[in-house]
This record gives C-alpha cells, sequence and structure tokens, in this order.
C-alpha cells in the first residue's frame, strides 16, 4: 500500500487527535450545535405525526380488552371504595395542608418526551420544553412515581434528562426504613448501585430508596427505586447493592420538572 | 440529485437513530451513510465524507468534537478497499465489511472519548452495543455495492 494512499488517513489521525487535545484542555468546541434544533423539531414532528396514526388504531385494538378489564376493576374498587374512603379523604386534608405551599413553589413544567437522546452511549431522553418555560440544568425530573433523573442540559425550546440509570448519574440516597445514607450512581446497564453501604448495615431485596437531599439538587424523599440485590464483595467494608428504578424508564410518555 | 439523496439520508440517518431502540441498542446509521462514501466515491470521498458526518454527529451528540470525525472517517477511508483491486465484492463480503467497520468505527468513538473525556459506559454495556450496532448495520451492506460492481 502507498504512503500516497494512506497519507489521508493520518491527516484524519492528526487533525482528530489534535481536535480532542485541544477540547480537552481547553473545552468543547460545537460548530454545527444549531443542527440538534432542526432535528430535534423534525424528531417532535415526527412523534406527533406518529401518535396521530397510531392511536385511533391502538385504541380500536384496546377498546374490548380495555372494556372487561375495567368491568373488573370496577366491581374491585367498588369494595375498596368504601374501605379507602374515610383514610383517604383524611390523609388528602393532611396532606393538601402541608405540601401545597411546597408542591407550588417547587413545580416548573410538565414535559412532553419526544425522543431518546442523540447519544448512543447515554440513557438519556430529550423533551419538549427548554429554558423559555423556567427549565434550568440539573433541575430534577420526576413521574407520579418517582424520580427518573435531572436535567442535563438545555435549550430555547428543548432539555436533556439523564436517567437515573446513566453512568454520570449520582444522588445522595437513603434507605427509606433504615434511614441510612448513600449515594445512588447509574451503571449505564439499566440498573444502578448503592456505594458505601458498611457492611453491618442491613438491607434487604425490596428496601425502597429515596433522595436524601443532602446533594442540594433533590428535593428530600423522592423515590428512586428498591433495592434488588445485595452481595458481600471480597474484603471490602462496604455491600454491593443494585437498585432497580421504582419507574419503568422505557416506558415514559410525560415527566414532571421540578426544582431543589 | 445525488447530493440531495444524500443529504436526506444523512438527516434520516440521526433522526432514525435517535428514536430506534432495539434491544437497548440505538442503530449506527450514519456509519452507514460514511460506507457509503467510501465504497461509492474512493478513500478521498470515504474519509472527507464521513468526517463531515462523523463531525455534525459529534456535535449534535454535544460531546467533544473529534471521535467520531475519527471513527467514521475511519470507516469512509477503509471502506474504500473493498472497491479497489485488493478485493473481489460480493453480498457476503459487503455485510462483513459493514459489521467488522461499524464495530471498528464504534470502538474508535469509545476509545477517543475514554481517553480525552471520560469512560462512556460499563466495559460489559460497551461490547455489547457496539456488537448489537454491527449487527443491526449488517443488512445494507448487501445492498450498498462498489461502483465497479453496478
Amino acid at each position: 500500500m502507498s504512503i500516497r494512499r494512506l497519507f489521508p488517513f493520518f491527516l484524519l489521525l492528526v487533525v482528530s487527535v489534535t481536535l480532542m487535545t485541544y477540547q480537552s484542555n481547553k473545552g468543547r468546541i460545537a460548530p454545527f450545535k444549531f443542527l440538534s434544533g432542526p432535528l430535534n423539531t423534525l424528531n417532535n414532528a415526527i412523534h406527533s405525526l406518529s401518535v396521530s396514526v397510531r392511536e385511533p388504531f391502538q385504541r380500536a385494538m384496546l377498546r374490548e380488552e380495555e372494556n372487561r378489564k375495567l368491568r373488573e376493576e370496577v366491581n374491585k374498587l367498588r369494595m375498596e371504595q368504601e374501605e379507602y374512603r374515610e383514610t383517604f379523604f383524611e390523609n388528602q386534608r393532611l396532606r393538601d395542608i402541608l405540601s401545597l405551599k411546597e408542591r407550588e413553589k417547587r413545580y416548573v413544567a410538565t414535559a412532553r418526551i419526544i425522543s431518546r437522546g442523540e447519544d448512543p452511549w447515554s440513557n438519556t431522553l430529550v423533551v419538549e420544553k427548554g429554558s423559555r418555560d423556567g427549565i434550568a440544568k440539573d433541575m430534577a425530573v420526576i413521574t407520579p412515581i418517582g424520580l427518573i433523573g435531572k436535567v442535563s442540559s438545555v435549550s430555547d425550546r428543548y432539555s436533556h434528562v439523564l436517567l437515573v440509570t446513566d453512568m454520570n448519574f449520582s444522588a445522595a440516597v437513603k434507605i427509606q426504613e433504615t434511614r441510612e445514607d448513600a449515594i445512588l450512581s447509574g451503571t449505564g446497564a439499566g440498573y444502578c448501585i448503592l456505594k458505601y453501604v458498611p457492611e453491618e448495615e442491613k438491607v434487604k431485596p425490596g428496601d425502597i430508596i429515596v433522595t436524601s437531599g443532602f446533594d442540594d439538587l433533590f428535593p428530600q424523599e423522592l423515590v428512586i427505586g428498591y433495592v434488588t440485590r445485595v452481595a458481600k464483595k471480597g474484603a471490602s467494608i462496604f455491600q454491593q447493592v443494585e437498585v432497580a428504578p421504582a419507574q419503568d424508564l422505557t416506558k415514559l410518555d410525560e415527566v414532571v420538572i421540578v426544582k431543589r | 440529485m445525488k447530493a440531495v439523496f444524500l443529504i436526506i439520508a444523512m438527516v434520516l440517518a440521526f433522526v432514525i437513530q435517535m428514536k430506534i431502540r432495539i434491544f437497548g441498542v440505538s442503530p449506527d446509521l450514519t456509519a452507514v451513510v460514511a460506507y457509503y462514501f467510501g465504497l461509492r466515491g474512493g478513500a478521498m470521498k470515504g474519509i472527507l465524507g464521513g468526517s463531515l458526518v462523523g463531525i455534525i454527529e459529534d456535535s449534535v451528540e454535544g460531546i467533544i468534537l473529534g471521535p467520531n470525525l475519527l471513527g467514521k472517517g475511519m470507516i469512509g477511508f477503509f471502506s474504500s478497499f473493498l472497491s479497489g483491486s485488493l478485493f473481489r465484492w460480493t453480498p457476503l463480503l459487503g455485510t462483513v465489511s459493514l459489521f467488522a467497520l461499524t464495530v471498528l468505527g464504534g470502538a474508535a468513538v469509545v476509545f477517543s472519548r475514554s481517553i480525552f473525556e471520560s469512560v462512556p459506559s460499563s466495559m460489559s454495556r460497551l461490547v455489547f452495543v457496539l456488537l448489537g450496532q454491527g449487527v443491526i448495520n449488517m443488512f445494507p451492506g448487501v445492498l450498498i455495492r462498489p461502483r465497479n460492481v453496478d
């Protein structure tokens, strides 16, 4: 193979290594970042189109099954209704009084998910609201079930959400039952791990993990997930604890963004 | 006309790979575009076309500029060898080459990011995604032929 033929390849190597070395010292440069906006807009349009085409078919197919399930559910709920009525009203009254002010203060926006993030290596989502809706970097992203991630970057109309399972995600957490503090980190593989749980601490599968609020990023007591596996790791003084997210991260449609 | 087709193919590649996940793996369709540049246009066009796709991908992904520039540039360059006198193109060679080049390009991206930025994911996940992307990309290898085979 002639040197002349290999020259462009060497040039490519030199240019890319030089670029990366420069950026690792001086910070990122992104000459085509402006293309991200139109791509997200196109994605949003495709998402809306596919939803409008898919929904009538899905509705028709699911109607019969749904009716059957609903009839069963109505019977079950009627029985439970009486039992829960008193407790529910009392609970609601107390909760409304205690948390109304705090909740309204923290709420920022409700946003629809339009796609997965562009980076195939990360566990991220793109939502259709951005800085003009009041969203800022590092705000917590939740669903009615619990915390699913944080805002990792914001543009005018879109935001990227770093999911709890991403390798770069960390949060200060507590084991709900024992109140033991720990750090929760994503693994990039669909589950999280708890770090720094002492060997003598009693942790068992099923324990619920909530945010502690010590990291000044997330509000306290947001459910993140539950312990699925506990193991001792060789001579380490800490236990190896795996946590599954409480919210199924593959089945998200809408999320709520809240501030600390 | 050809330029319009290539632009549409590039935009579609970006949009589709953002939308689709197969067993948790996003397809690396921009690698197929880079492969097309190299196989049909030769080493120079392959390296330029692949680098252009890569540099746009780096910008859109919000990572440092370079990993995809290198990875896609490599795919564009090496795919040009399939249209030369070194190999006789067959659909099987196309399939295997596109698999191998996708894995090679992906590995270059991961390697670069690990050195100059941060390790993008756990090792087992990286291997799974790289091989998964290779397998997904294999199929267009049957259809994309060098000029001298048309």
